[in-house]
């Protein structure tokens, strides 16, 4: 029966107008959610579980805030919710042995994750930590399949690919085939009471530090056409303009 | 500056052009880059002497037969000298960045598009802002493609074959081809969608033909689907349908109720072909073509074609 | 011993003498008419007579005796089924309920809606009502009114009275049988009516048995039709012992049918009225309340089960409707959801909850509970269908209650089961996204919260600060395009007023309706309370809202979180006053315009006058209109799940669309954003040309023009003078 980890994140939430205030993201304001693939990670530890027994235990790292998100991962059905009290910037190398000191502590066979935050975007939290504890990682994984094994799906060259996954290992997720479940009113009324584990850690120095932020460029207007001609512009536009093409 | 270290992109066992793009900038922070290339056979390293590249090292081993986080990195890790380490911003590559600089203790920094000295700005919260960091000493950095310039090829220096090894932890038990049919629309990055200014179900092979010449998939608005069966409810878009946001939505016939809308107004960008000037699509399309589908679909589809050749 | 034969039918006044031996052998003596004396033979009493040597009392009792020992099993049978629901307060304002007794029980007030079944159905009721008490008489042997009435002097006019019973009954049943059989009712084809007719005939029997019966008896005089059967037909003695037990054959199969057929609501129907719901029509309750009635609020929720799955989650009052139901079918006929061929019957449902009842009354009763839920009965597809527009609710004569029953049912599944049936999958998993969206954005669109307040861009009007009148927009008008329009022309209107209005911006949030509607009732609980104190912290009175399910929401269902003393208005009722007190110029419209009730505003708001007045009238109404308009489709949270229907049957709004493109008119007035775009739609579906434009538009339009000709008057005036100069 596998000791599970899914490692969760608090992020502004994706449909949020963003400001900046200073040098920084301007948060105020901001509905804080648990990142997308975060919730996809949630839901493979939970089938993981329920395939072969085991815990779930969902950690996060943040101040007292943060604690939102891990009751949320309660309420869908983790069985533990543990805080890294620990507020504030920290680089990938900082934070990476932050996360991988807790979870040898936590101990566990399996770490579940989002392919990426929707903050940052970076993807580097999973395979970082795998590699700091000696695990093999699977990243973007699609699909998941618990049997005496477990199968991972996950993009490789030229399609996809079923991989076997080793104990212990670290899988992160993508948006895949997996439906995720919804907490029902019961679950998020006793995840309201839930006690969360709070522990304190020690963090590294960081050698990357954040010195600005600033808005993308301005999305152009749109532009309005007459007549069926006016495609052939548009056409190139796409290309040369939008660049989604 | 410290050197700097450039992890060739390879797809298929060739270096991909966009590893000349991260010559570039490597060459913008000052300093002349070695390239590594992974690679099962030597010889292909030799598509990596770019302009301003100091050396190539072919990292030659079988582990690069397929890809293994743990196994590509610590093979890597065996041969790529210190200092700054420079990969493409693909999935790949960024799983791979963030496991060597774990392995080295380093700090990784993601999708970075610009460079400034040892400023690096990146994209954050989808896009919606961009920050930057100061790096103090060596890290791993990723870069996105499409953003530097890629350094012309040939004139570099001559590869260095040097054997690595990993251990590989997984397993590929098989390979499952994409499915060739059209994609599904919650899926597309490109999404070519009908609707009741369509006129006739049978005018959805328009759209069909415009989709297959970008790869997008085929929807459609509730309207559409409503009126006629043999447009099946898998392709609406909506509320009460898919909620989609690719890159790109061309919009013909759809008149942009909130209903629709609500399903694909976070599409990046929204073509929207529509004979009335009033209809509500035209307030959030990009690129607006008042104009009949029977007149501006031909003409999308075959500049698209020609472009796209 | 028996002759008969020897009445003559007399002119009033006559009277009846009897030689006092009244021991169950009730002898007429003599008939004195205008003081003619008309000697009579003996009669015997059914009662008194024996039959194959045993006397008619022993058979009276022991076919009195089964019957309603039958009867009152059922009965009790029946009351402790209804007692096995959950608790509820239905012991208030005892006033109110006997005044509700008297009008909506007694004075048939709802059956009469209808006017030629429901004329019907008062000859019956209340001819039973008044023939009622004649049991007495004849299971005593005329005792009753011989030993009882007669000393009092109530005699004459008691029989009078039966008599009339006797006859409204008559031709009540006679009329019900005539209709089921000659012009059967389109609801009642195909369906078996052996049980009605029985009934019918059953009550024929009974009212024409106790002419004869009456005949064989000494007359008080205002027996005016047994006067005639004596006379003209003179039954012996026999024939009045076989119409007297004729009559009391019947009445015991009639007390056998009773409790096991529709007929049950002879018994049930007076507490259901008793008891019903006095709160305004369509307000939910919340998960759970107070002592005074207010909500808890969720922070002290403190709850293991949520909805209702189970026979016994329905409360004791939503239990008798199961009994109550009378099948008059006149719910199916209101509703839309059978109208379009869903599942959906919201007869079904009652009768659903009866026979459940029944078939798992043993399990139930010992305190068990059925492996198969009351969910599974009713079907999801059943329960998911439901637009909650209260037209059933309305339509039925006896007070029952449909829609919390579908609406528990969906607290249950999206609470607490939250895994749905294959069937209804289609049509749930968008609701499902559209709840998401409002827990995260607020509203059902899933557009960012912060973008909620852009539609009144470039108006001048306050933003989230204290204003007199604050316009709740609500999501349709602060993200559909198509009604932002009518926020601005709404706000545009009121400030033409010279009203001090503003709008809350982005501190606004859904008013909850579709979570609640769609059984989310813990989101919009949440939202209910965000809201509040949003109106709290900007000391908000006075809320104008153009959407009815605002309206509803904020105005009735927001009491019991605690909006007590905010005045909700719908934008037309504003708009009304306003023109009423001058302050707008008088209304009138361009072309012909007929109006569609949304249900949320007219029947279940009690609005409809106000609309129609602020436009200057209309010019057709459609056929079903005011408390009788038939849904858009949108209702109950509709408007967030997929519609299906089968190729025989069309979408809501493309029927509601026909019956309004039949007025002819070219113009539809509405006043909710949903049946906007939903009449819109429908109109579309069937190619009608004909503009959809809510009641404000057309008013801000009006007052445009108004201020167009005025100015073009002026300059007409001012242009000669120029030339002049």
């Amino acid at each position: 029966m596998p000791e599970i980890i899914v490692l969760v994140k608090q992020v502004p939430d994706t449909n949020a107008r963003i400001a900046i205030a200073g040098d920084a993201v301007d948060m105020s304001g901001v509905k804080m959610v648990m990142s997308p693939y975060d919730e996809f990670a949630l839901e493979a530890a939970l089938r993981h579980k329920e395939a072969s027994g085991g815990n779930v235990t969902a950690v996060t790292m943040g101040g007292a805030g943060a604690d939102k998100v891990l009751k949320d991962a309660k309420a869908i059905g983790a069985d533990h919710i543990v805080r890294l009290d620990h507020e504030g910037w920290l680089d990938s190398n900082a934070l990476q042995a932050a996360i991988a000191a807790a979870v040898t502590e936590l101990g566990a066979e399996f770490v579940y994750c989002g392919k990426s935050a929707a903050d940052t975007g970076a993807g580097s939290t999973g395979p970082g930590v795998a590699e700091r504890m000696g695990w093999a990682s699977v990243s973007n994984a699609v699909g998941l399949e618990f049997g005496a094994d477990v199968h991972a799906i996950c993009p490789a060259e030229g399609g996809n690919a079923r991989v076997q996954v080793p104990t212990p290992a670290v899988i992160s997720c993508d948006k895949g085939d997996l439906k995720v479940r919804k907490p029902n009113v019961r679950g998020i009324m006793q995840a309201k009471k839930a006690a969360v584990d709070v522990r304190s850690v020690a963090v590294g120095a960081s050698t990357v530090r954040v010195i600005g932020c600033s808005l993308p460029p301005a999305k152009p207007a749109g532009k309005s056409y007459e007549g069926g001609a006016a495609a052939a512009d548009v056409a190139r536009l796409l290309r040369e303009e939008a660049n989604v093409l | 500056m410290s050197e700097t270290v450039i992890i060739a992109e390879t797809a298929g066992g060739v270096v991909a052009p966009s590893t000349a793009e991260l010559v570039t900038a490597a060459v913008g922070m000052g300093t002349n880059p070695t390239v590594v290339v992974p690679c099962t056979d030597a010889g292909a390293a030799n598509a990596a002497a770019f302009a301003g590249v100091a050396r190539v090292i072919a990292a030659k081993s079988d582990v690069f037969a397929a890809y293994d986080a743990a196994a590509w990195a610590q093979a890597i890790d065996a041969v790529a000298p210190q200092g700054t380490v420079i990969a493409l911003a693909s999935a790949r590559s960024k799983d791979m960045a963030a496991r060597l600089a774990a392995r080295r203790g380093l700090p990784v920094v993601q999708d970075v598009v610009a460079i400034s000295g040892t400023q690096l700005t990146s994209p954050i919260l989808s896009g919606k802002a961009m920050q930057t960091v100061e790096v103090e000493g060596t890290s791993v950095i990723t870069i996105r493609a499409n953003v530097f310039t890629a350094a012309e090829s040939g004139g570099g220096p001559d590869v260095t074959v040097v054997d690595a090894t990993g251990d590989v932890r997984t397993a590929v038990v098989e390979m499952m081809a994409r499915a060739s049919e059209r994609l599904d629309v919650a899926e597309a990055n490109i999404i070519v969608s009908g609707g009741r200014g369509m006129g006739d179900p049978s005018n959805f092979s328009h759209l069909e033909t415009l989709a297959d010449t970008i790869g997008a998939a085929v929807g459609a608005s509730r309207a559409a689907v409503d009126t006629w069966d043999d447009i099946p409810h898998s392709m609406q878009v909506g509320q009460t349908g898919k909620t989609v946001n690719p890159n790109l939505y061309i919009a013909v016939g759809i008149s942009g109720a909130i209903q629709h809308l609500a399903g694909m107004r976070s599409s990046k960008y929204i073509v929207a072909i529509n004979k009335d000037a009033d209809a509500p699509i035209f307030k959030h399309a990009d690129y607006g073509i008042v104009a009949s589908w029977e007149e501006a679909l031909p003409v999308l589809t075959s500049t698209l074609s020609g472009m796209m050749s | 011993m028996l002759r008969g034969g020897r009445f003559r039918f007399k002119p009033f006044p006559f009277f009846v003498v009897t030689d006092g031996a009244l021991k169950g052998q009730a002898r007429i003596v003599r008939t004195e008419v205008s003081a003619r004396v008309v000697v009579m033979s003996d009669f015997v009493h059914p009662l008194a007579d024996s039959y194959a040597g045993l006397p008619g009392w022993v058979l009276l009792v022991a076919l009195l005796g089964t019957a309603s020992g039958f009867f009152f099993y059922q009965v009790q049978k029946a009351t402790r089924l209804v007692l096995k629901g959950a608790s509820e307060d239905r012991f208030d304002s005892w006033g109110l309920r006997f005044k509700e007794v008297l009008t909506g029980w007694l004075g048939q007030k709802k059956v009469l809606a209808d006017p030629v079944a429901g004329t019907m159905h008062v000859l019956m009721f209340w001819g039973f009502l008044m023939l009622s008490t004649d049991m007495f008489d004849l299971a005593s042997a005329n005792r009753f009114s011989d030993g009882l009435l007669e000393p009092l002097g109530l005699k004459w006019l008691w029989n009078g009275m039966v008599e009339v019973g006797y006859t409204m009954a008559f031709f009540g049943c006679t009329a019900a049988l005539t209709r089921r059989v000659a012009f059967t009712p389109e609801k009642l084809k195909g369906k078996s009516q052996l049980e009605g007719n029985i009934i019918l005939l059953l009550i024929m029997t009974i009212t024409l048995t106790s002419y004869v019966v009456e005949a064989g008896e000494e007359l008080s005089g205002s027996e005016f039709i047994g006067i005639w059967v004596q006379e003209a037909m003179a039954p012996t003695q026999g024939v009045v012992n076989l119409a007297y037990w004729a009559h009391m054959v019947a009445i015991s199969t009639f007390l056998f049918l009773i409790p096991v057929s529709k007929h049950m609501h002879l018994v049930m129907a007076l507490p259901n009225v008793f008891f019903h719901d006095l709160r305004p029509m369509g307000t939910m309750l919340p998960m759970a309340t107070n002592d005074d009635g207010t909500a808890v609020g969720l922070d002290d929720l403190d709850l293991e089960s949520f909805g209702a799955v189970n026979y016994t989650d329905l409360t004791w009052r939503s239990l008798i409707d199961g009994w109550a139901c009378t099948s008059c079918a006149r719910c199916q006929d209101a509703c839309p959801a059978y109208a379009s061929g869903k599942a959906l019957n919201p007869m079904q449902i009652i009768h659903d909850i009866r026979n459940y009842a029944n078939e798992h009354a043993p399990i139930l009763l010992s305190g068990g509970m059925p492996e198969e839920d009351l969910i599974a009965r009713i079907g999801e597809d059943a329960i998911f269908a439901c637009t909650t527009c209260h037209a059933c609710v309305e339509a039925c004569p006896i007070y029952i209650d449909h829609v919390p029953k579908l609406t528990d049912a969906r607290r249950h599944l999206m609470m607490e089961r939250m895994e749905f049936n294959e069937s209804v999958e289609e049509v749930v998993l968008p609701l499902m996204s559209t709840i998401e969206n409002i827990e995260n954005e607020g509203n059902p669109y899933g557009i960012p919260a912060h973008e909620r307040g852009d539609w009144a861009e470039g108006l001048d009007v306050k933003v989230a600060e204290p204003a007199e009148y604050i316009y709740f927009a609500g999501c349709a008008a602060s993200f559909d395009d198509r009604n932002k329009k009518v926020a601005r022309d709404t706000v545009s209107v009121m400030k033409e007023a010279g009203l001090d209005v503003g709008i809350l911006g982005m501190m606004e949030t859904c008013n909850g309706d579709p979570a609640r509607r769609a059984g989310n009732e813990y989101l919009f609980q949440m939202l209910a309370e965000t809201n509040l104190a949003t109106f709290e912290e900007l000391g908000v009175k006075k809320i104008v809202s153009s959407c009815p399910h605002c309206f509803h929401t904020l105005g009735k269902e927001y009491k019991a979180f605690g909006g007590e003393d905010i005045e909700v208005l719908h934008h037309s009722q504003l708009i009304s006053t306003l023109q009423r007190d001058g302050k707008l110029p008088a209304p009138k419209h361009d072309g012909e315009v007929t109006y569609h009730d949304p249900c949320y505003l007219g029947r279940i708001g009690g609005v409809t006058k106000a609309p129609r007045e602020i436009i200057g009238g209309v010019d057709a109404e459609p056929a079903r209109t005011g408390e009788q308009s038939f849904c858009c489709g949108a209702g109950g949270a509709q408007m967030w799940m997929e519609e299906i229907v089968d190729d025989d049957h069309e979408r809501v709004n493309v029927i509601r669309a026909r019956e309004l493109a039949a007025t002819g008119a070219d113009t539809v007035a509405v006043g909710c954003p949903f049946c906007s775009t939903m009449v819109t739609d429908g109109l579309a579906a069937i190619d009608v040309d004909m503009q959809v434009q809510d009641v404000a538009e057309m008013v801000w339009a009006q007052i445009k023009a108004n201020d167009a000709a005025i100015k073009a008057k002026k300059a007409a005036a001012e242009a000669p003078k120029e030339a002049e100069a």
